[in-house]
């Protein structure tokens, strides 16, 4: 059991404080409290502080079925619950709750009315599916004043939310993850700023921001929403004394200001997160695109700790997933070759005599509308052209060949250990002794084609392990394309490979 | 075991010795549970000789213990006594005769929402705790309805701090100016002065200076007594 009203002391005393001009935490008549801001680790995620009123905010963004008279609309909307929490000393309850309600529908109707958010960008397919977006909004601790701050932080979270991308596809929409594609923010029009005011002594005296005890000693409430452009979004006033014409303009040009005042502060705040997590963001790409440069062993011994390999596994993931993204980086201009390749082509591999570097190959340029079947019987005739050798040279191109072979195949257990069974792995280490040995079974043969195949597949479907510098890349371009081999296929017994 | 921890920062749920019924008193925020003292609050292990363990902690909510200084508000009426809002989760019950003097005829003459320092009395965990507006020998010495004046609430140990004999803060404001304090433990204060603008000065002052020693908390009174004037 909590009480329902003030005790006649802090009645009488507010009352007759205001009276001589003065509030109880001295501040003026027309002074905010300190708003303080800060964001979480996700997108739309807030908090606010004004004096000790604390408001929590988050967004969640879900895809509904638009209205029928409205089919290109998303939707926006807000809850704000109040808990038990919140209020200690004085109850919380069907009234304060109601107030609460009022304070909900009043920012839902000003945000759709005044055109805060732009609609028609939430929508997916029009008549089908559309973003719906809510703001939850919890007041942590009740000070006074929830409506100011529950604005503040709503409109805080929908600047600072981004959504996923969406594409269609063959009438199936595609919604891609943070790693595939990056997030859009919402299209925000503009900011109103709520500003309400506490009235007194029949309207003479009016208070800008009042706190809990205020708000129980005062007569009659007006509330405000106001841009920066100085537009009024809406006013509400529900009961309590009345005003005069003059009192409400009164209250428009104060609410102005006081808008201007606390929009400058929320931009600059807004700012200064949205840099620290693109900073964020890039930091930690560019951190494992610079463990790409280096080689297994300098990545291993520049960390801190010790890696098992459960841990290298999801590090390799990742490194493979951020091949695969559209993310640029000015600093680096070999990344950006790699990723536009890695858009376009199918790529090979070809193991130089250096036993650090592994190349990259533009092959061709693969149209993904559907020129694949033609491209793949190109490959087979270039691999059918360069498989005429004359015994000397495949003497000396075997001892070559067997040595890069080994060199690539330690590479591709390295970092596709994961994706191989037991057996495929026995297989390859059989491979490795294939050099030594040239007594085989056709049984082996057959086995160790399948493998070699299956890697070429995996290496092509998967990218790349390790990135070359430019001089080299260069090197390649003045290389013959008739040199240039399917060096899979290293040992000439298995030169008669064809693709199936 | 217990004498390491003692004076340390301490978590709750942490065992802090073996239960000795002989030689351990226990206190505020120590609970008995396998025959070991276990912590269930955070906060600093005091010992006090011979016997008293106690955690010193702060918070805002208040649990009724026997013989304490109180302020209420009065809620409801019901029958032959009042209803007191204490800001614990059940209200208090106030009789009419638990004011000195008190007849079947002679009845206070209190009405809702009237403010009252009392003392407690009867305190279980459920029932509703028992208050009185007098001392033990019956007479006011201060107990009864504070009028007019402002009161506000703050946390437990400002309040505790403030009933001490010799309080720095209250004997700087006391040379200043004029007023009126009563200190419930269970975090509310109330003051009354002359004007108006002396009791928000003491209020402010006393709110700024939580936690403050001597030195700064001075600053901040005068920098609040140059902004009034």
């Amino acid at each position: 059991m909590k009480r329902q009203q003030l005790s006649t002391n802090e009645q009488n005393f507010v009352g007759s404080s205001l009276i001589s001009g003065r509030r109880i935490d001295l501040r003026s008549l027309n002074e905010i409290r300190d708003l303080s801001i800060s964001f979480g680790s996700k997108y739309g995620q807030v908090m606010v502080k004004l004096g000790k009123t604390k408001v929590i905010s988050s967004i969640q963004a879900t895809v509904a079925q638009p209205f029928k008279d409205r089919p290109q609309e998303g939707f926006c909307r807000v809850r704000i619950s109040l808990s038990n929490v919140s209020t200690i000393d004085i109850e919380s309850n069907r009234k304060s709750q109601s107030d609460t309600l009022e304070i909900q529908r009043m920012i839902e109707d000003s945000y759709r009315e005044s055109r805060v958010v732009d609609l028609e960008s939430l929508c997916i397919i029009p008549d089908i599916w559309v973003w719906e977006i809510v703001c939850n909004v919890h007041v942590v601790d009740n000070d006074g004043n929830i409506s100011d701050a529950a604005n503040i932080a709503t409109i805080l979270s929908l600047s600072h939310f981004k959504l996923p991308q969406v594409t269609i596809k063959n009438g199936k929409a595609i919604i891609h993850t943070d790693e595939e594609k990056e997030l859009i923010p919402l299209s925000i029009y503009h900011l109103p700023i709520s500003v309400s005011f506490g009235l007194f002594e029949k309207g003479e005296i009016i208070i800008v921001d009042p706190c809990l005890i205020e708000e129980k000693t005062i007569e009659g409430r007006i509330i405000m929403m106001v841009n920066i452009h100085e537009e009024i979004c809406s006013i509400r006033k529900g009961g309590g004394t009345p005003l005069t014409l003059d009192q409400i303009l009164y209250c428009t040009k104060l609410a102005s200001e006081k808008a201007k005042e606390i929009s400058l502060i929320i931009d600059r705040e807004l700012e200064k997160d949205l840099k620290l997590k693109t900073k964020q963001e890039y930091d930690n790409r560019h951190l494992i695109s610079s463990i790409l440069m280096k080689d297994e062993q300098t990545i291993k011994s520049s960390l801190p700790f010790p890696i098992s390999n459960s841990l290298e596994e999801t590090i390799l993931d990742k490194i493979r997933n951020i091949q695969s993204l559209s993310w640029t980086n000015k600093n680096s201009t070999i990344e950006i070759e790699i990723s536009e390749l890695s858009k376009f082509t199918n790529l090979s591999l070809n193991l130089e005599q250096k036993k650090d570097t592994v190349q990259v190959i533009n092959q061709k340029n693969v149209d993904k509308s559907g020129d694949e079947d033609e491209n793949e019987n190109e490959n087979d005739d270039d691999f059918e052209a360069n498989n005429n050798y004359s015994d000397d040279e495949e003497d000396e191109n075997l001892n070559q060949r067997n040595e890069q072979f080994k060199e690539f195949i330690e590479i591709t257990n390295i970092l596709q250990n994961q994706n191989l069974s037991k057996k495929e792995l026995e297989l390859l280490n059989q491979l490795n002794s294939v050099s030594s040995s040239n007594n085989k079974t056709n049984n082996e043969k057959k086995e160790s084609q399948e493998i070699i195949l299956n890697n070429q597949k995996k290496i092509q479907n998967n990218e790349i392990e390790k990135i070359n510098s430019k001089k080299n890349l260069k090197k390649n371009e003045n290389h013959k394309p008739d040199e240039i081999d399917f060096s899979i296929a290293i040992n000439p017994q298995f030169q008669t490979l064809k693709k199936k | 075991m217990n004498s390491e921890l003692i004076g340390t920062f301490v978590l709750p749920d942490e065992k802090l010795g073996e239960m000795n019924s002989n030689s351990m008193k226990v206190g505020n925020g120590l609970v008995i549970s396998n025959g070991s003292l276990v912590s269930s609050k955070c906060g600093i292990l005091r010992f006090k000789n011979p016997d008293k363990y106690w955690i010193d902690n702060n918070q805002k909510r208040y649990t009724p213990i026997v013989g304490q200084p109180v302020i209420g508000f009065i809620t409801q009426k019901v029958g032959t006594e009042y209803l007191v809002d204490l800001g614990t989760n059940i209200p208090a019950v106030l009789s009419f005769f638990g004011f000195p003097g008190a007849t079947k005829k002679n009845r206070p003459q209190l009405k809702i929402n009237d403010t009252v320092y009392a003392r407690i009395i009867a305190s279980n965990g459920t029932e509703e705790p028992q208050i009185v507006c007098m001392d033990k020998n019956e007479r006011a010495s201060g107990f009864g309805q504070l009028e007019g004046g402002y009161c506000f609430k703050c946390s437990l140990n400002l309040s505790r701090k403030f009933l001490q004999p010799r309080n720095k803060i209250l004997s700087y404001l006391g040379k200043k100016l004029k007023f009126e304090i009563a200190v419930g433990v269970n975090g509310r204060i109330w003051i009354n002065s002359g004007s108006v603008q002396d009791t928000i000065l003491i209020t402010n002052a006393i709110q700024r200076t939580e936690g403050l020693t001597e030195k700064p908390a001075r600053k901040v009174i005068n920098m609040l007594f140059d902004n009034m004037m």
